[in-house]
């Protein structure tokens, strides 16, 4: 099977955001591969794992995103191609559009992409990308089991499971809890570096639009009331708040 | 001046409107003075009971087209709004931001070259500018886009718009639009129907939700007893998944559900970052925790510094009695 998993790096979550006069102050920032993306591989490496095959990793960003490429490799992905460009948030379609381009001239049955980045949050890339290459996709699935050129997807929709199959390819995307991502062995480690890192330069996208952005911290309007006293004129008092609320 | 035409994409569950489907009427009716807004709807014709809501509205028709059970995937959505929206070729569209809105809205985007702006809580026009508010890197800051664009597409963050003002009850044309179904290909095939009716987390409005505070079991049939009294669902942060009390499926926060309820009770949650951004746009926060220095407090707007143990039990029995009495 060939895999090509969906790589993205994200500020990780403990950061505080910083602002400096109206803008994001990226200096210290530090990013982590985005988690729902480990999902992604770990899920590309299962299915490898049963039917054999070769998982390529596509990321878009800086030079520095190089280090996420090389953690998916150390896991068990074979090849990563490396987009050189800058993987902010508001470029969703650029960043499709470059990785749908570098994609579509190799064999694919599968894609995989994690169901949203943890500091992004709109997961759009895998829809994105599946427009651009005229594949069909499914968001937020709970479970794929691959059968030779056929692929059986289950979907929690509600109360209910949908099941769908049909031929590959296909785009997938997965979500939190789908697995447990391993953690890269020391021999994957020294093995990662050296599998190969394709890296390309996008031709950059025309400048659509450029819009006037601010930024600011969110105001936080919440009453922060104590109830006091001991705990049974708490817990009164609570009943009573509660009542009026609902 | 020539009318702005809007689409909004409406949403139908069980036969009623969804909530967020009007939140998207308020926020075609902040993007222009002068427009035609359509609300559309695909799977089924939309009934009397959602008709009447809409007439309320400054919508000026209704387009739907039916799809089969069997014919409810992605694939025939996308197809489906697609067709619409190149006939209809509005200059906005408004999703909501649910599992179709996030799902649909990118392909869209891609497809018809609308740019996407995902997860507005807020929308303000002076004149003919317009600005958009938007959470980002997980609601710890807010963008504000100066919207001039002529075309763009945004998705509604739940619970962020009022309601439209109701205005006078009006008729509008209802129109079906027949689209040839191509073959799936990937078709749904099954739909296995689960016997447990679980309300969902992301339309509850109220959630009672329970950390590592729980600590067991016990906990969490507290949890669930005043989510009883309450007519609340269950949710859990982190700790309490960890702690095994409870199923990744209830988590609420950065990796699991978004929630937006009227009433958030935390119980036993400290109040982390990763938990917090997904419960923040809650209307009104509930929090309890025997750590007056937990940062869920100033996530809240009523808190008890307590043991959850002695304090939900008490709390239990104050609104059993409260009901006795009405």
């Amino acid at each position: 099977m060939n895999i090509i998993v969906l790589l993205s790096r994200a500020i990780d979550s403990e950061q505080q955001m910083k602002l400096k006069a109206g803008e994001i102050d990226y200096a210290d920032a530090s990013f982590i591969i985005n988690p729902l993306d480990e999902i992604a591989l770990e899920a590309a490496i299962c299915l490898k794992e049963k039917h054999g095959g070769n998982i390529i990793v596509v990321c878009a960003g800086p030079e520095q995103a190089e280090k996420q490429i090389r953690f998916a490799l150390a896991m068990g992905a074979d090849k990563g191609i490396h987009l050189l460009m800058d993987d902010l948030k508001e470029n969703a379609s650029q960043i499709a559009q470059a990785i749908a381009s570098s994609i579509q001239t190799l064999p694919f049955d599968l894609i995989i992409a994690g169901a949203f980045a943890i500091d992004g949050g709109s997961g759009q890339t895998g829809p994105r990308v599946a427009a651009r290459l005229n594949i069909p996709y499914l968001t937020t699935i709970a479970s794929i089991d691959v059968e030779k050129d056929e692929a059986i997807i289950r979907k929690k929709a509600g109360n209910a499971i949908e099941i769908y199959r049909g031929v590959l390819p296909l785009l997938i995307t997965v979500p939190q809890g789908f697995n447990a991502p391993r953690l890269p062995s020391v021999a994957g480690i020294m093995k990662a570096k050296k599998k190969p890192v394709e890296k390309k330069q996008p031709t950059p996208a025309k400048e659509q639009f450029s819009l006037a952005v601010q930024y600011e911290l969110p105001a936080s309007n919440r009453k922060n009331q104590m109830l006091m006293g001991d705990g049974s004129m708490q817990a009164i008092q609570l009943a009573e708040v509660l009542k009026k609320l609902l | 001046m020539v009318a702005d035409k809007i689409a909004v994409i409406g949403e139908i569950q069980e036969g009623r409107l969804r909530p967020v489907t009007l939140e998207c009427i308020a926020a075609a009716e902040a993007l222009a003075e002068n427009k035609e807004i359509i609300v559309i709807f695909c799977g089924e014709k939309p009934t009397e009971v959602v008709c009447e809501e809409i007439y309320y509205y400054s919508a000026a028709k209704i387009t739907w087209t039916f799809l089969a059970e069997q014919q409810k995937t992605l694939e025939m959505y996308n197809l489906c709004i697609q067709t619409i929206l190149e006939k209809e070729k509005p200059q906005k569209i408004i999703f909501g931001n649910t599992e179709l809105g996030k799902a649909v809205a990118p392909y869209i985007s891609e497809k018809l070259s609308y740019p996407l702006f995902s997860s507005v809580s807020s929308l303000e026009r002076i004149d003919d500018a317009i600005k958009a508010t938007m959470p980002i890197f997980s609601g710890k800051l807010q963008q504000i886009i100066d919207m001039d664009l002529q075309k763009f597409m945004i998705t509604i963050k739940p619970n962020s718009f009022s309601m439209p003002t109701k205005k006078d009850h009006k008729k509008i044309p209802m129109e079906e639009v027949k689209i040839e179904k191509k073959i799936a290909v990937f078709p749904l095939v099954k739909i296995e129907k689960n016997a447990e009716c679980t309300k969902e987390l992301i339309d509850a409005k109220v959630i009672v939700a329970g950390g590592r505070g729980l600590q067991n079991e016990e906990g969490y049939y507290l949890l669930e007893k005043l989510a009883s009294l309450v007519g609340g669902t269950v949710g859990v942060s982190r700790g309490a998944v960890d702690l095994g009390v409870a199923d990744m499926s209830l988590l609420i926060g950065q990796t699991g559900k978004t929630v937006s309820p009227d009433i958030y009770i935390a119980c036993g949650i400290s109040g982390a970052i990763q938990h917090i951004v997904g419960m923040n746009s809650a209307k009104t926060v509930v929090a309890i925790n025997n750590d007056p220095k937990a940062p869920i407090f100033a996530e809240a707007d009523y808190g008890v510094v307590g043991d959850i143990f002695e304090v939900l039990p008490e709390v239990i029995k104050a609104l059993e009695s409260i009901n006795k009495d009405n």
